[in-house]
């Protein structure tokens, strides 16, 4: 059997006992570890909370997205505005009040060159700094960047390609301008590209106009920079008719002259004399 | 298990000094019965509490909650000083101070020679004879303590008393 003889049984139990409680030093040692490991699963806890709602909030979001779209259908995007220059000149002189419209919702051009606004100057400058940024490019847009120079995003890389254009332009010695104002037969040779500006600025004048200006300055399509002249005689038209602040109206004014300041072809030296008028009428 | 949650919810450690009143006795007796040492079965009973603080949200948590803490304190407590028995072969005391055995006729105590033989015993075997002929306990406390079945228990103190009682007659001991 597995019972000790009697002998051995009662020197077993006479043996040393155990302890029946802990002494001070490994009590506070448990003390001290369950304060640390508290600590420890209040932190776990909280990764997991943080974890737990950010995960929640993704799902939410992406099965909201998901039920609009589906509820929604896909969302349309504005039709861009592309258009050559020739035909919307066209279409300005057909039918100025079709594109009225358009016009309100394009910002005011001041400064064709830079597409700054050049704070302290105040004028149009200024009234294009509270307006969304515009585009300035020297190339036809189309599809997306054209929906972004709409939308007020301006894209760098054409800015640049605008202003290497304006330096390839100015450039090219006088002789070579007028060679191609000699031959109208053959295609222009500067032919500027339908630009942004090129875009705006006749709607613009026909917004601003409910009937045709007086004295207007024609502008050839395939005059050089003639973009410069259409912002500058927008300026001038509008100063004439009152809608510049007097504050607003000389720098602008200003503005303008400088924007066509370089330019020698015949309505750029009109538009000039008529700026140079209106800026020593006060 | 509700002192436990009590602990993870507000950190309350009053609920963890509850536990360790409630079960440090049955820890130290299980631990000592292993190592034999008192000091060494206390680092055993602290080393099995700072696991329970740690690993608590497990303990709560685990089996669908109906893990008990006195029976994952006895597991933890007795793995510990396994563990230790194992360090302490590992890395044998020098000879001089080990408990010198008495030659051959000389005459010693019966109960020196008597914990003599209980130290050769087997670490479970001798465990089980002290839980069983000191403390007193069951079979099956003996099982719960050490992770055996009460059958089993009984195998093992039958080749421990087996043991104790060659021993004993070899050494001349008055049964």
């Amino acid at each position: 059997m597995n019972d000790l003889p009697p002998r051995l049984a009662e020197l077993l139990q006479c043996g040393p006992a155990a302890p029946t409680s802990l002494d001070a030093t490994h009590r506070q040692a448990i003390q001290i570890a369950a304060r640390q490991a508290w600590f420890r699963h209040r932190s776990r806890r909280r990764w997991t909370l943080l974890t737990c709602a950010a995960a929640a909030v993704l799902v939410a979001g992406v099965a909201g997205w998901t039920i609009r779209s589906l509820v929604e259908g896909p969302v349309e995007t504005s039709t861009p505005i592309v258009a050559s220059a020739p035909e919307l000149m066209a279409k300005e002189r057909s039918d100025p009040a079709a594109l009225a419209p358009m016009a309100k919702s394009m910002p005011v051009i001041a400064d064709v060159e830079t597409n700054t606004t050049r704070a302290g100057e105040g004028g149009l400058a200024e009234q294009t700094a509270q307006e969304p940024a515009v585009a300035m490019v020297a190339k036809p847009l189309e599809g997306r960047a054209a929906s972004e120079a709409v939308a007020g995003d301006v894209p760098a890389e054409p800015i640049v390609a605008a202003r290497s254009e304006r330096r390839r332009q100015d450039a090219q010695p006088p002789a070579a301008s007028k060679a191609t104002k000699d031959a109208p037969a053959s295609p222009p040779v500067m032919a500027p590209a339908p630009t942004a500006v090129a875009l705006a600025a006749p709607a613009i004048a026909a917004a601003m106009s409910d009937a045709a200006p007086p004295s207007r300055v024609e502008i050839p399509t395939n005059t050089p920079r003639f973009g410069q002249l259409l912002a500058a005689r927008a300026t001038l038209e509008a100063a004439e008719r009152g809608e510049l602040a007097p504050a607003e109206r000389n720098p602008a004014l200003r503005a303008a002259h400088d924007l066509i300041a370089g330019l020698t072809n015949p309505p750029a030296v009109e538009l000039r004399a008529r700026l140079d008028a209106a800026l020593g009428t006060r | 298990m509700t002192l436990l949650q009590r602990y993870l919810d507000v950190g309350d450690e009053g609920a963890v000094s509850t536990l360790v009143e409630r079960h440090q006795a049955d820890l130290l007796r299980t631990a000592h019965a292993l190592l034999g040492d008192a000091s060494t079965a206390q680092d055993a009973v602290q080393e099995g509490f700072v696991r329970m603080c740690r690993d608590a949200a497990d303990v709560v948590g685990g089996s669908g909650g109906r893990t008990s803490v006195g029976g994952w304190l006895c597991t933890v407590v007795r793995n510990a000083a396994l563990d230790m028995l194992r360090r302490r072969r590992a890395a044998p005391l020098p000879d001089q101070i080990r408990q010198p055995t008495p030659p051959q006729g000389t005459a010693v105590d019966d109960a020196s020679l008597l914990w003599a033989a209980v130290d050769r015993l087997p670490d479970v075997e001798r465990a089980a004879v002290m839980l069983r002929f000191r403390d007193g306990l069951a079979y099956d406390e003996i099982g719960a303590r050490l992770g055996k079945t009460a059958n089993h228990i009984g195998v093992i103190l039958h080749q421990a008393v087996t043991r104790l009682r060659n021993d004993a007659h070899l050494a001349g001991m008055a049964l």
